[in-house]
């Protein structure tokens, strides 16, 4: 027998009960309203939950619409996260927490995760920060590192909703980051030998983590003085601040055979979920001046230089926008405008209560600010993102109830970055696989309008994502070819819409209106409610023309028409 | 691609043409229906062997140019030691080269391209020292004392290579589009040189990229792999009906961007599709898929390998596509040895070396050594000092051209003086480049058949510079 893994249904909303206020609201109000705290209908939770998830299922359109946007994100923050390392180590059948664990494993854990995990949220917003304090396995020293890259996504996960501060110190401190941005055994320079520290580190803190190269007006525009830019450091902070990473190597767990100088011998059994620890005789100890006038004085520690240091770079007024911005194109649309950028920012310096870098507060205002609600009405041609390719395929699979018997992932799965150009952990460089700044030649560049995720989506990969969400649609659902063949296969589950289109016993014909109302309902969950009329027309056209009994055909073309669409191609 | 610069009729003729040849209903061109074609099309034109290509080779993350042109003289090896510590290769393990013209004292290069120094050797690759981003001459006291005009964020890699690709000075309120002189070439060339185009004449193995972007014309990016058209084996008339419905403009910039990107695409793998499928096959062997476990070496060169034998392809495409000029992208990446870099950068350089060579091979075999010409490309140059073990961002760099219009087995531009103080360096192991990647681009353009009258309108920062031609190409 079966025993069916579902996607685990996050009813969010009803935590907070099932009678509220709301209903009434939608039943008296006068239609006028600014948005408030219930969506407007089904069309607008399923856009809402594209963009603050990997995609809603029907159950969480339905629980949204009844309990409202704020017991949503209540129970969201409240969710425990889904890590992915105890599943690793499951998976692996190991509890020994120095048990290496191959890269694949992370994969899987990461497609279970994002597909069935309560905690929506956090996972979409961990993958939107994977995307901008990026380590890769592509990555020296990381390759089939799953314990580390686990670990790794595992801090993503535990900040994700949490201190932005916090996020920075348990990234720059991660055995993943240490390596792939060599923190780990960075030494004092030796003068003597000509030696200096090294720099990974400290640039791409600088530069991609934190503060950005160039000085931003609180709404993320250029600071500009005399018409020039104002860089934020130069050759010389990124000198100094490479001595203040110095000293830091792998923490030894109890029992392990650790070397006693793991500067001198190099030591890869250190348990990697542990933060590296100082070594002070490696740590720099000399003066160090950064930016901004800011002067760390001789004589400190390994520690406490490294959380002077980042408290400074998590204070600098560059950090809300310049992390603001980021997270506003992860989630919600390429282009914001300076103002929700200066509204997301004013979050970040101060969440209300006070405190600056909360990130569940950052994440939940650029969610409902009015552009992220309104912006495809208000600007529709300039309005949204291009779905990442991986983001198509996971909201696609969400809207139709994705299921699979075994976790493990078949082949297709496992090296699904030959056709979608990404996979999480696994960035060509620490630059991300699109760059916030890429403008695809044409009537976006010409307009002064970025659209990063299209630097993935090149002819080869344009056609190979269609190819392969034309091969889920047509061969992998409940029920068709790789549900016999293949156990591991992820299944989309199209009864229940069959159903709605069969004609009645004895009919000919499905019943009156059922074709429109299934492209409606697609049209919610995949595209919040903006299909054109022309794909709609299109969509009942190419429908009608097929046999009214042959039902599983019909659902699939409405899918697959939809999935491959421009339209589907970019969230708004 | 620039579909209104492309005789419509011409597209359009080939289509149909295509699709009769095959039958009528599809696209897969059988091999002796295209042989026919192209045949058809060489007995119509007179380009002769008027063909040229240029193929970017890009060294992702900086590849470490002073370990690849190495002192073999006893005082600089000293010297070169001295400065880079535990980055020092054995001076008994460097290959030894021995150049007609531009060595200021005995060289080798690192161990681990042997292919590279024996097309050194055999007069197809000239080494181009001292090469990098500069607006103008720069000398070390300019540099010191703060006066000197430098491109924007010397040392980060991403602008860098920006700035390596379009040599451009933006400002980021600056509302026109930037540029690749990659693609500025092709504005230029492609209309008089390829009339017959059925693709872009800038084609990408690595995807996008800043260096073809041009100001008009488009490039495509060519699969390495099998190049397949959109398919639905369950349900063809579907897949004919999302393509049809690509013919929708959409209101959304970003989804009719992605539209027409989409549409392009299908056009352009179909015309790929028939034409790769009508080449007979290359008899030269590139690097083949690493087997599990192997050294990095065999994964670079395959890496790099796969993406040069497509070019190899394209390059033998080129009558039935419609070129005359061909820009061919590829890049291999890994290059930022920050940590680890005596083990990592062998293994890289190697691979490499045995892509170039395989590549080189495939371009006698095709018969146009002659107008080939592979050049290298790479952010930055490392710094002389070691963090240890490895090596932080820098500026100037040592690098290669490579074919049989090269002026080979010579060294253009500056061997450095390594000592410490010197004034090839800046700050404390910055290498200051002595010739600028606009004078490399330039040099590599004329030879490509640019006028040397439009060269400045293709690199911005030649006029600040006395040469515009380095002299490493034969005059065409």
């Amino acid at each position: 027998m079966k025993t069916w893994v579902v996607i685990a249904v996050a009813i969010a909303g009803l935590a907070a009960g099932s009678l509220r206020a709301g209903t009434a609201d939608r039943i008296f109000g006068d239609g006028f309203d600014p948005p408030g705290d219930l969506p407007t209908g089904r069309a607008d939770a399923a856009r809402f939950l594209a963009q603050a998830s990997f995609g809603g299922t029907p159950a969480q359109v339905e629980a949204l619409l009844d309990g409202g946007f704020d017991a949503w994100f209540d129970a969201q923050f409240a969710q425990a996260p889904g890590y992915v390392l105890p599943y690793m180590r499951q998976a692996a059948g190991t509890a020994d927490p120095l048990q290496p664990l191959p890269f694949h494993l992370y994969r899987q854990a990461w497609f279970v995760r994002v597909l069935s995990a309560p905690d929506d949220l956090r996972q979409r917003v961990a993958f939107a920060l994977s995307e901008i304090f990026v380590v890769s396995e592509r990555g020296a020293g990381l390759g089939n590192d799953g314990l580390a890259l686990g670990a790794y996504h595992d801090i993503l996960l535990r900040n994700a909703l949490g201190s932005y501060r916090q996020l920075l110190e348990d990234v720059t401190l991660s055995p993943a980051m240490g390596r792939y941005l060599s923190t780990y055994r960075n030494r004092k320079p030796d003068p003597a030998n000509n030696i200096q520290a090294d720099e990974n580190f400290a640039r791409e803190v600088m530069q991609l983590f934190s503060i950005g190269l160039i000085r931003l007006n609180p709404d993320g525009s250029p600071l500009l003085v005399g018409g020039q830019t104002v860089p934020t450091y130069d050759v010389a902070v990124v000198r100094a601040l490479a001595r203040v990473f110095t000293g830091w190597a792998c923490h030894c767990a109890a029992g392990q055979n650790c070397p006693p100088d793991p500067f001198v011998q190099e030591n890869f059994t250190c348990s990697t979920e542990q933060a590296m620890v100082p070594y002070e005789a490696y740590h720099d100890r000399d003066e160090k001046r950064l930016f901004d006038g800011l002067v760390l004085p001789a004589g400190r520690d390994a520690r406490s230089e490294l959380e002077a240091a980042l408290d400074a770079l998590a204070n600098h007024p560059n950090v809300g926008p310049f992390i603001a911005r980021q997270l506003i194109q992860r989630l919600v649309t390429s282009n914001p405008s300076p103002a929700y950028v200066g509204r997301i920012a004013a979050v970040f310096a101060d969440d209300g209560h006070g405190a600056r870098g909360q990130l569940g507060a950052v994440v939940r205002a650029i969610l409902l600010d009015v552009e992220a609600r309104q912006g495809h009405r208000l600007a529709p041609q300039t309005f949204g993102k291009l779905r990442e390719p991986l983001l198509r395929l996971t909201q696609m699979w969400r809207a139709f109830e994705v299921m699979w018997e075994a976790d493990e992932l078949m082949l297709d799965d496992l090296d699904i970055h030959l056709r979608y150009n990404q996979s999480p952990l696994f960035s060509p460089s620490v630059f991300n696989f699109f760059s916030p700044g890429h403008a695809p030649p044409g009537p976006l560049a010409n307009a002064a309008l970025v659209a990063p995720e299209m630097q993935i989506i090149t002819a080869n990969f344009a056609i190979a994502v269609t190819n392969d969400l034309g091969g889920r649609i047509f061969w992998a659902y409940r029920g068709g070819p790789m549900d016999e063949f293949d156990d591991r296969a992820r299944l989309i589950q199209l009864e229940r819409w069959e159903r709605s289109i069969a004609p009645p016993p004895g009919g000919t014909q499905a019943p009156p209106g059922a074709l429109e109302r299934l492209v409606g309902h697609f049209d919610e969950l995949l595209l919040g409610g903006t299909m054109s009329a022309p794909l709609r027309e299109r969509i009942l056209t190419r429908l009608r023309a097929i046999p009214a009994a042959d039902t599983l055909k019909r659902v699939q073309n409405a899918i697959y028409l939809i999935a491959t669409a421009p339209e589907f191609a970019v969230q708004r | 691609m620039n579909l209104d610069r492309i005789a419509p009729g011409r597209r359009r003729f080939l289509k149909r043409s295509l699709a009769a040849l095959a039958g009528g209903s599809g696209f897969f061109a059988a091999p002796t229906s295209l042989a026919l074609l192209n045949h058809a099309w060489a007995q119509q034109s007179d380009r002769g062997d008027d063909y040229k290509a240029l193929v970017c080779v890009f060294l992702l993350g900086g590849n470490d140019g002073h370990n690849l042109i190495v002192p073999r003289a006893a005082a600089e090896y000293a010297v070169y030691a001295h400065r880079r510590r535990g980055l020092t290769i054995p001076q008994a393990q460097l290959l030894p080269i021995a150049p007609l013209s531009g060595a200021p004292y005995p060289l080798g290069l690192h161990p681990a391209v042997p292919e590279l120094a024996q097309l050194f050797e055999s007069g197809q690759l000239a080494l181009i020292g001292s090469v990098g981003a500069l607006l103008e001459p720069v000398t070390r006291q300019q540099y010191d004392q703060g006066s000197a005009r430098l491109p924007p964020q010397l040392f980060s890699h991403n602008d860098q290579q920006d700035f390596w690709q379009n040599l451009e000075v933006r400002s980021p309120v600056d509302p026109a589009p930037a540029s690749g002189w990659g693609g500025r070439i092709a504005d230029l060339l492609h209309d008089g040189a390829n009339p017959q185009a059925t693709v872009a004449m800038n084609l990408s193995l690595a995807g996008s990229n800043p260096f073809q972007v041009g100001r008009r014309t488009q490039s495509l990016t060519v699969d390495t792999g099998t190049i397949r058209a959109v398919e639905n084996e369950r349900d063809p008339v579907a897949a004919a009906e999302f393509e049809a419905f690509l013919a929708q403009a959409q209101v959304n910039l970003l989804a009719d961007t992605y539209r027409l990107s989409l549409k392009d695409a299908i056009d352009d793998y179909r015309t790929l599709q028939g034409v790769l499928a009508a080449l007979p096959p290359l008899a030269t062997a590139f690097p083949a898929p690493p087997a599990v476990g192997a050294p990095a070496a065999d994964r670079f060169a395959h890496a790099l390998g796969s993406q040069l034998r497509r070019a190899a392809e394209l390059i033998a495409a080129r009558e039935a596509l419609g070129h005359r000029r061909q820009i061919l992208f590829c890049s291999l990446g890994g290059f930022d040895t920050h940590d680890a870099q005596m083990a990592d950068q062998p293994e890289l350089l190697a691979g490499l070396s045995r892509a170039l060579h395989a590549f080189h091979a495939a371009t006698l075999e095709l018969g146009v050594a002659q107008q080939v010409t592979t050049f290298a490309v790479s952010e930055f140059g490392r710094s002389l000092t070691s963090n240890g073990d490895g090596s932080d961002h820098s500026w100037g760099n040592h690098l290669f051209v490579l074919g049989g219009a090269v002026q080979g087995r010579r060294i253009f531009g500056q061997v450095p003086d390594l000592a410490a103080g010197s004034d090839d360096f800046a700050g404390d192991g910055n290498l200051i480049p002595r010739i600028a990647v606009d004078q490399y681009g330039a040099t590599l353009a004329r030879w490509f058949g640019v006028d040397p009258g439009q060269l400045s309108s293709l690199f911005p920062n030649l006029p600040a510079f006395d040469q515009s031609d380095l002299g490493f190409m034969r005059s065409a």
